[in-house]
């Protein structure tokens, strides 16, 4: 008895040193170009500097990347349905919106004249179908993205996307935090075809799921269409 | 030697690696409650903070209303006017940032929105020299005593403290809501004017023949805030609007279904997916195709016309084609379908190029003059000219036949009136929507200045500039010159 004390509390501390040697000693497999453990300079105050804004990162701001950066970079790929490695490879590179070299390169020959948050405004309807409704048709993807559009356009909201989307309380994405994904081809796609004009619902404002609705007020509203899992209405 | 160890281990080690973690963790939860307490009061204060200023955004709009009711001179009731606008569109911003639930707040957005919208009006009207209607006057006069009230609500609860601090979604606010509503409907004081204005609306809007009804009215009848009569992007006869373009008796689903078929080509079986009471009443269908991309076509129930088609692209060709001889390939093949669809002739006048398609807008002609409002979007594929995708709402919407005005200045006196800085490269006449009631001839003038595409609108009447617009470049659309 007495010996299965001592022989498990050996364990226990070989085990705690264990833990302490893999989070903290081993650097994890590296790519090239990539941000790890042991990295320094410019890029890696940006990748701190993304992170502690974005809420991930607690440490200060000093260009050394070490196991406070890692732990928050591990938990943005958690977040972001990434490979949890604690290195900022390239898809982590490109998530954070930190253009690598190759990139910069490509963007330099782009437009210029002018400015517009077009791309940034169709990324985020794309972000707002892929969290509310990743799983419908094809049709109700650009129906969610066309209330979204409905309400820029109506009295009773917002005046703009990112204000329809945050609206306190307005999205269950947005409420859970699915509004951070990265969204799949076919939801850009459908946020795109809303933005040029195909509304599938004729003006509707609201919609719903019939199965797990519980809203009185919602379900008290006459349907005017259903796609999928969702019933539209005004 | 050994069971000295043990029991080094059992009775030190063990105890004061235990007692370590528990410190540990305590630490670690205390510093995670004062972050999730530090991040609270953060979004407690940002709350607190639009609450305030939207307060204070009402007081402001108040006393300009106020100011309103004793200007004499045009400059300074322009001024007022567009401080208003300027007011309203920050009251709003504040609206959505405020952690209420949406029912609780849309007929507050809405009255904001539409007095600034309102206000916008009136100062284009006063620009123009036109003076102040006597419904103005009386509209100007409810609002600055609804303004009043609301600003003196905010801030009674500003000082009170009663200040939204966390979300609340719909679901929660239902029972509150429905309380509301119960007070709303016994009516007091508030309550018979906002009654009184409404049914001015009403008569208004039986006069100018929209049929209405239905529950949005009857829920304005309830309003707590004065209904706006006037004309503008978000005034009620906008935003209730009923299509006028179409004609023709409802058809029944079975001939919706063979119309449909129509279009969808051989080979392709199309299923029901049912009717859609939305804007524009429509049976809809959906297949695949034998290629195993999307089919979706909406028949409008009256007249029994294709309102949308939408099929998926060949390819997933991005980017403005190069080659001009390419460019008009699509736009020809949009304007010929359209005209063997019978829309008559269409011109071409923006394209944009993404996921495998080529999006031409067409709007229609009527002796020359394009309509701006009568649009139909075409979808083109780029890889076989297949004509992919029709969004025809707006053509549904506004076509009719127009009374075209004649002229009165020629196009040479109304290029003297366009700014010098920009290189016209083609004009054309062209019926574009001022309101959404409202239109007025004009010449359009596309041009550049610098690095951007401008295109602006002379008044054919009287020689003023009517309308500016830039054309925002992007990767994927342009002009159709």
């Amino acid at each position: 008895m007495e010996k299965n004390h001592g022989a498990f509390a050996n364990k226990l501390a070989l085990m705690l040193v264990l833990v302490f040697l893999l989070t903290y000693l081993i650097p994890a497999g590296a790519a090239a170009e990539a941000l790890k453990v042991g990295s320094t300079g410019e890029q890696v105050k940006t990748l701190q500097t993304k992170l502690k804004r974005w809420g991930y990162y607690f440490g200060t701001v000093d260009g050394k990347y070490g196991a406070a950066t890692k732990t928050a970079v591990q938990n943005f790929q958690r977040k972001n349905g990434l490979t949890a490695d604690g290195v900022a490879g390239a898809s982590t590179l490109k998530a954070l919106g930190m253009s690598t070299q190759a990139n910069t390169g490509n963007n330099s020959g782009g437009n210029t004249g002018g400015s517009s948050n077009e791309d940034g405004n169709l990324y985020l309807l794309a972000q707002l179908v892929y969290g509310e409704a990743r799983g419908e048709p094809y049709k109700g993807q650009v129906a969610v993205a066309a209330v979204v559009l409905n309400r820029v356009d109506s009295s009773e909201f917002p005046n703009s996307i990112s204000g329809v989307v945050y609206q306190p309380g307005a999205f269950d994405a947005v409420a859970d935090g699915q509004i951070n994904l990265a969204p799949d081809e076919a939801c850009i796609n459908a946020a795109r075809d809303a933005i040029n004009g195909w509304d599938p619902t004729g003006g509707c404002l609201y919609y719903y799921n019939p199965k797990t609705a519980t809203n009185k007020w919602m379900l008290s509203k006459p349907v005017l269409l259903a796609i999928g899992n969702h019933s539209f209405f005004k | 030697m050994a069971d000295k160890t043990r029991n080094l281990i059992e009775r030190i080690l063990i105890p004061v690696l235990l007692a370590a973690a528990l410190i540990a963790v305590s630490l670690w939860g205390s510093s995670q409650a004062a972050r999730a307490e530090d991040y609270q009061r953060n979004t407690a204060d940002m709350y607190k903070r639009s609450f305030m200023e939207l307060a204070d955004g009402f007081s402001n709009i108040e006393k300009t209303l106020s100011k309103l009711m004793v200007v004499n001179s045009p400059a300074q009731y322009v001024l007022l006017l567009d401080d208003i606008w300027r007011q309203s569109g920050t009251c709003v911003g504040l609206m959505s940032q405020i952690p209420s639930s949406h029912l609780d707040t849309a007929e507050l957005n809405r009255f904001v929105v539409q007095l600034g919208d309102y206000a916008h009006g009136l100062t284009k009207t006063a620009l123009s020299g036109k003076p102040m209607a006597e419904e103005d006057t009386k509209q100007l006069q409810d609002l600055y005593t609804a303004c009043t009230k609301i600003a003196s609500d905010l801030n009674t609860r500003v000082q009170n403290g009663d200040i939204p601090n966390a979300i609340i979604t719909n679901d929660e606010y239902y029972t509150s809501a429905q309380n509301v509503e119960d007070q709303t409907a016994q009516g007091g004081e508030n309550d018979q004017s906002g009654d009184q204005v409404s049914q001015e609306a009403d008569q208004a809007g039986d006069a100018a023949g929209n049929t209405g009804g239905g529950n949005k009215q009857q829920d304005e009848n309830i309003s707590k805030f004065p209904v706006l009569i006037y004309d503008g992007p978000y005034s009620e006869s906008s935003e209730n609007r009923e299509p006028r373009g179409l004609s023709g008796n409802t058809v029944s689903e079975g001939e919706a279904l063979g119309v449909a078929m129509g279009y969808a080509g051989e080979g392709v079986e199309l299923t029901y997916s049912g009717p859609s009471q939305g804007s524009i009443p429509t049976f809809d269908f959906e297949a695949t195709t034998p290629d195993g991309r999307y089919l979706y076509i909406s028949i409008t129930q009256q007249g029994g016309k294709l309102l949308t088609m939408m099929k998926g692209a060949k390819s997933n060709t991005e980017g403005i084609p190069e080659d001009q001889a390419e460019r008009d390939r699509y736009r020809d093949a949009a304007t010929k379908y359209l005209e063997e669809q019978g829309y008559g002739k269409m011109i071409a006048t923006y394209a944009q190029y993404y996921g495998g398609v080529a999006l031409i807008n067409c709007a229609a002609m009527q002796n020359d003059v394009i309509l701006y409002s009568d649009l139909i979007k075409v979808w083109v594929d780029r890889e076989d000219m297949e004509i992919l995708g029709v969004d025809a709402r707006n053509y549904f919407f506004n076509h009719i036949e127009r009374q075209l005005e004649t002229p009165a200045i020629p196009l040479e006196e109304a290029q003297g009136y366009v700014s010098s800085n920009l290189t016209v490269q083609s004009t054309a006449l062209a019926l574009i929507p001022i309101t959404p009631q409202t239109e007025r001839l004009c010449y359009e003038f596309k041009g550049v200045y610098g690095n951007n595409e401008y295109i602006v609108y002379i008044n054919a009447q009287t020689g003023e500039e009517e309308q500016i617009f830039q054309i925002i470049k992007t990767e994927n659309g342009q002009l159709v010159m």
